[in-house]
């Protein structure tokens, strides 16, 4: 007994100091997953990058700030979109910045149009269970004969001809015998859900808090009280104001542009369903690869197999891929009705379209220089 | 020591091989390890400090190379926002403040440092940041970098203490089959 548990003791002890060892040798792992994208980007109105303020006599400078998700998780978390702006500094005839000659930031105003905010591009997949249910036929049918393209006339005898129907039918050999005599053995309609359907539905329109990624919030307007001072501005150069910003504990004035928030919505979820009910009507129930169709070929008779059709599976599996397609496609898909787990990414843009204004000034004529920072940040 | 930075360089390893999900801006994205991750979460260890890998990539998809400097940077919370700090101004977080360049589709893995040490109490972030300036226009895409106390013991240590336990669990079994025995 005791020389029982020494040994127990001892093999517990190496195993956990054998522990170390293993932790410390990497080992590669390789796993193939789609990588969701979101980039952000501060553009012109037309698309091209802003790069420059031209805000000429109306004193406004109208720009957007996009989010462009692609295959993002549903499940992942939102953004949010912030500005602070730099004093304007007027600019020397060496380009260089006077920096006791300028035009306040608080001189500056963050507006929106009168459509702030917009979402486009949406497009969702979607895995929903699809239900299958039709009639296939048999072989004594002339139109299931002619789906599988047997000509009997050619396969059988002048005396075989002669006999009914069902035993003319018994006679088939080889792959389409096989199908008859499989196809003789499904009694009932088909009836069955498989749960491979992966349909992407596009182009939803949505309102803001519906969206996956709901544009919720107001947009901070206002003026850009305390400038920024920040590395790679125009008033980085600006000593004495940093040093009076820093002294006085100040921060720069940031204005939320926009904020995405995840959630799936009721609301989301009907017009999901309102948009792909449609896609699901106008398909095929199959075609060889999936293409324009609900389902491919190798998809339905994996559904088929797992619901007593395994004979007729197998049979089918000695014809032709026309054949095939043209046999189960006299069966009809309907999708069911489907929750938030069917729901996994999310491609789409979101938009925002603030504007910048500048208040009349009475600072020295000349042309000026500022920097807006707009930042993104991903929580 | 070496043996809990090896366990710590091979799990990071492991976790740099799961895609994660990227944010970044200028078609230039950060991609923090781990399935799923938007953003990093780092335990501190109280000494030494571990090498944070995450990757750069070109999303572009227009088949040009595409340039952002990258540098980490404190975070501070104001309100439900966040305020961004100057670049270096994390002093649990290090990495060389850079200017890259990516050829189209590239991905590169690069690293970060954390400090061990006492974090502060409260929330202590940081971020890594893709700036990319355009004239009079920055934008920045930082992706969060939440730090918090990590483990205290280190994993010699730790595997030490079983394996006395253990023993001496062993030789409480022993003196007490010997006492039945004497019994």
């Amino acid at each position: 007994m005791i020389r029982r548990t020494l040994v127990l003791a001892t093999a517990t002890c190496l195993a956990a100091a054998s522990l170390g060892p293993a932790l410390a040798d990497p080992f590669p792992v390789t796993v193939t997953t789609t990588e969701g994208i979101r980039q952000f980007a501060v553009q012109n109105l037309d698309g091209s990058p802003l790069t420059a303020f031209a805000f000429g006599a109306g004193g406004q400078q109208p720009f957007k700030t996009v989010v462009t998700d692609t295959d993002r998780s549903l499940s992942s978390p939102g953004y949010q979109v912030d500005a602070t702006m730099s004093n304007l500094y007027l600019v020397g005839a060496d380009s260089a910045l006077d920096y006791a000659t300028t035009i306040p930031s608080g001189a500056v105003r963050l507006g929106y149009g009168v459509t702030p905010l917009v979402a486009d591009a949406l497009s969702l997949p979607v895995a929903s269970l699809l239900d299958i249910d039709g009639t296939l036929g048999n072989c004594t049918s002339s139109a299931v004969r002619n789906l599988l393209g047997i000509d009997l006339g050619a396969l059988l005898s002048l005396t075989q001809l002669l006999l009914p129907i069902a035993d003319q039918i018994a006679l088939l050999t080889g792959p389409l015998g096989s199908v008859c005599q499989a196809l003789a053995g499904v009694t009932a309609p088909v009836d069955t859900t498989v749960d491979r359907l992966t349909t992407t539905v596009s182009s939803l329109q949505l309102p803001l808090g519906d969206l996956p990624f709901a544009l919720t919030g107001a947009q901070e307007r206002g003026a850009f009280t305390r400038p920024s001072f920040a590395t790679g501005t125009a008033g980085a150069g600006d000593t004495a104001g940093k040093a009076a910003a820093a002294a006085a504990s100040q921060t720069p004035t940031s204005k939320r542009i926009m904020a995405g928030t995840p959630g799936v919505t009721p609301g989301l979820l009907s017009a999901v369903t309102s948009a792909l009910t449609p896609v699901v009507g106008t398909l095929p129930l199959v075609s060889q690869d999936g293409t324009g169709a609900l389902l491919s070929l190798d998809d339905l008779l994996a559904g088929l197999s797992g619901d007593g059709l395994a004979t007729l599976v197998s049979a089918l599996g000695g014809l032709g891929a026309t054949q095939q397609l043209a046999l189960l496609n006299q069966l009809v898909g309907t999708v069911l009705p489907f929750d938030v787990s069917a729901l996994s990414t999310v491609s789409g843009r979101y938009t925002a379209f603030p504007i910048l204004e500048v208040a009349p000034s009475t600072a020295v004529p000349g042309t000026y220089s500022g920097t807006l920072t707009v930042d993104f940040f991903q929580p | 020591m070496r043996r809990v930075l090896a366990a710590g360089a091979a799990a990071l390893t492991l976790l740099a091989a799961v895609p994660a999900t990227a944010a970044g801006t200028g078609g230039v994205e950060v991609s923090p390890p781990g399935e799923g991750a938007t953003s990093f979460r780092i335990d501190v260890p109280s000494r030494g400090g571990i090498d944070v890998p995450f990757a750069l990539r070109n999303v572009g998809g227009d088949g040009l190379p595409r340039s952002a400097r990258v540098y980490v940077a404190a975070v501070t919370r104001s309100g439900d926002g966040f305020v961004l700090g100057d670049p270096g101004s994390s002093p649990w977080v290090e990495m060389s403040d850079q200017h890259v360049t990516l050829n189209p589709a590239e991905r590169r893995e690069e690293s970060f440092r954390v400090t061990g040490g006492e974090l502060p109490d409260g929330e202590v972030l940081a971020a890594v940041v893709v700036e990319v300036t355009e004239g009079a226009v920055v934008q920045r895409a930082s992706t969060l970098v939440y730090l918090s106390s990590g483990r205290q013991i280190p994993l010699p240590v730790l595997l030490l203490s079983i394996a006395t336990a253990l023993v001496v669990l062993a030789g409480a079994g022993v003196v007490v089959a010997g006492r039945r025995r004497r019994a």
